[in-house]
């Protein structure tokens, strides 16, 4: 029955049934048993009776004899007589048990004598399997070793089985390594990553076929040499330090340095490297990162040009600004004083040589001294038109409404004489320098006031709207309007669509609107029709939206 | 300017026709008999630096000065006057053209006494010459 038990595995395979690890365990050796007397003839009945038992039988003919055997081989089974010379069977039991080997081999007991129930004890505390009373029974000493035989017979084939288990396992553990390995290189071979396997100690290992293509070593070159060797002089210090690191800590670590090609020049490779301290070694795999590298540099050297470029620029502002600045300054000094000189003779010649003068004379110098406040005029306007332009905006919450009024009651006291009717809304809040939204409030609503002048009662309306992103006040007048061909006109310096006889101004004002309007990121433009009144119009972005007012 | 009356006023002025106008505001209030007018800043240290070193206040009761002077510059006047021990007790008026607020912030930073822009109307301009040296020179106690 054992041995039909393997027959399934043995012929499961050609391979293995004749793979030489299922035979190591002879298939021939076969089952030994011991037998133990010293009577010649006793020894030969009992080879006799177990000789068709298919076992191995080995005699011997004393208790000492028995150890020497046992000490060449294992039993499945001993019959050891209790009688016998020098030492006797219950002793040679205790020697057998002893040993490691031999301490679960069954004994079987053989004796002559009535068995006593001392004897028998003594032969269970020794350790028997069985006890045999001779005269012995040549079926009963059959049918006991015979157990003991099987049973060893299926331990031995068990055994086997298990064996050939072993090695099929192992053979098949080998096959999936093989193709883990085989899939590994495969991966190695086709990356077109650089990759590398270094040592701890900071020698390479491996390398793969693109270390070829991309570096011009053949990996069999750079095998056992320094890492850092292949380093650029200057990442040597970075390089080294990122694999102290990855020696010290777990986890992948990134880094970039030039490597050395073969033909001596370098190329920027990112590395990523990750540690295997059980096996010491660092995986890393390498891209080449050279044009990345160039195209870095050059938007560095194209930002530092448009930097260069930029303040370049912002100084060629500012000198502007500066020669803009003096300029004003030198209006303010160098045009006021000769008018003050021209004022002031003309005034002197008129209060102390006045006797001298016809009346001609006078009209004369009453025209000069018109002109003269005139040009004052101009002066100062041009001026705060200039310093308007580099005045810091102060922004705040304004109230447009409260702004309003102030203005118009300012102009209503000013043109006593007038009837003027302003309409004021409820108009939104702007967010803006208060003290430049009050300067294009007096100029738009004293244009209204004044081009207005022919009219019985002046109509002012002043309201508000809301748009995307902006806020859109309108100041609307029934006044003599203008020709709409020259809206676009209207806000440059010293423009003028009435004459000054008519209607007295510099021209400033409404350059003055657009500026501030302009620093403040809004719009301004104006629409009319001659004869039937004008509006004007002006943005500024809402609160939060604000882009930063430019210097106009 | 008879050479007996004693240097009241200085009067630094470059432009002949503002410096004219003032003698005329001054005569008109009988303040005019002290005052001794240079043309430049350079004329103007000369006159108060006498020994280069240290100022000589003599009979000065006020200096009227212009900033924009050639040579050197009413700004450097006024920070020199204000620096030496005996001529920063005589009032320093500036008397200019220029309304420029950088202007006026440097001179008071320097101590000036007060800073005046000369109007452009002849009978303002009169006026204000004139009440500046009734005050200067009559109204306010300097420290002598």
């Amino acid at each position: 029955m054992a041995r039909k038990s393997i027959d399934p595995v043995k012929g499961r395979t050609k391979a293995q049934a004749s793979s030489p690890a299922a035979s190591r365990i002879p298939r021939d050796s076969r089952i030994s048993v011991l037998l133990v007397d010293d009577r010649a003839e006793d020894l030969m009945v009992l080879e006799a009776i177990l000789g068709d038992l298919d076992v191995q039988l080995v005699k011997a003919s004393s208790g000492e004899e028995a150890l020497r055997c046992l000490l060449d081989r294992d039993f499945s089974a001993i019959l050891l007589d209790v009688h016998l010379p020098g030492m006797n069977g219950f002793e040679t039991a205790e020697m057998i048990r002893k040993r490691e080997r031999s301490r679960a081999t069954p004994i079987i007991f053989l004796t002559a004598e009535e068995s006593s129930p001392g004897s028998l004890q003594h032969a269970y505390a020794v350790g028997a399997a069985d006890f045999i009373m001779k005269p012995i029974s040549a079926e009963a000493i059959r049918s006991k070793v015979s157990v003991f035989v099987e049973l060893a017979r299926t331990m031995r084939e068990v055994r086997i089985q298990a064996e050939q288990l072993r090695r099929m396992e192992d053979r098949q553990h080998r096959q999936l390594l093989a193709q883990v390995t085989e899939q590994r290189n495969r991966i190695f071979a086709l990356s077109p990553d650089l990759i590398c396997i270094a040592g701890f100690d900071g020698n390479i290992r491996e390398g793969n076929p693109p270390w070829e293509e991309t570096l011009g070593w053949t990996p069999a070159r750079v095998t056992g040499r320094p890492f850092l060797e292949f380093v650029h002089p200057d990442d040597r210090p970075s390089t080294g330090e990122a694999l102290a690191r990855l020696k010290k800590e777990p986890g992948a670590i990134s880094f970039e340095n030039r490597f050395q090609r073969a033909g001596g020049d370098y190329v920027w490779l990112a590395w990523t490297g990750t540690p295997y301290p059980s096996e010491r070694l660092i995986y890393a795999v390498a891209r080449d990162v050279s044009e990345a590298k160039r195209a870095a540099v050059e938007a560095l050297r194209l930002n530092v040009e448009l930097e260069r470029r930029v303040s370049e620029r912002t100084a060629q502002l500012e000198s502007a600004n500066k020669e803009l600045e003096s300029f004003s300054y030198s209006v303010s000094h160098d045009l006021r004083a000769p008018l003050r000189a021209i004022e002031g003779f003309t005034r002197r010649l008129v209060d102390r040589h006045a006797a001298g003068l016809d009346a001609e004379g006078r009209r004369l110098t009453e025209v000069v001294l018109t002109n003269t406040r005139r040009m004052a005029q101009l002066i100062d306007d041009l001026l705060a038109f200039s310093r308007m332009g580099r005045a810091e905006l102060n922004r705040s919450r304004v109230d447009m409404t409260t702004l309003a009024r102030a203005v118009s009651d300012e102009l209503r006291s000013a043109n006593a004489g007038r009837k003027i009717d302003f309409r004021i809304g409820d108009l939104a809040p702007a967010w803006g320098d208060k003290a430049l939204l009050r300067q294009v409030l007096t100029n738009l609503l004293g244009n209204a006031v004044k081009y207005t002048r022919p009219r019985e009662t002046a109509v002012i309306e002043f309201s508000s709207r809301q748009e995307k992103g902006e806020t859109v006040w309108t100041i609307r007048d029934n006044g003599v309007g203008f020709e709409e061909a020259f809206a676009s006109k209207l806000f440059g310096v010293f423009q003028r669509l009435h004459s000054s006889e008519e209607f007295e101004g510099t021209g400033v004002g409404l350059a003055l609107v657009q500026r501030v309007i302009l620093r403040h990121g809004g719009r301004v433009w104006a629409e009319g029709r001659m004869g039937t009144g004008a509006a004007f119009h002006f943005s500024l972005p809402t609160e939060g939206q604000g882009h930063a007012g430019k210097p106009a | 300017m008879p050479a007996s009356q004693p240097e009241e006023i200085l009067l630094v002025e470059d432009n002949s026709c503002d410096a004219e106008m003032t003698v005329w505001a001054l005569e008109k209030n009988q303040l005019s008999r002290g005052l001794h007018r240079v043309k430049d800043g350079a004329e103007a240290l000369t006159f108060l630096f006498p020994q280069g070193g240290s100022g000589s206040a003599g009979s000065l009761k006020a200096v009227l000065l212009d900033i924009k002077l050639p040579l050197v510059d009413g700004i450097e006047v006024l920070k020199r006057i204000k620096s030496d021990p005996e001529l920063k007790r005589v009032p320093v008026i500036i008397l200019t053209s220029s309304s420029e607020p950088k202007d006026r912030e440097v001179c008071y930073a320097l101590g000036v006494n007060s800073y005046v822009v000369k109007p452009l109307e002849f009978e303002e301009f009169v006026s204000t010459v004139g009440l500046l040296a009734r005050y200067w020179l009559k109204v306010n106690c300097s420290c002598q």
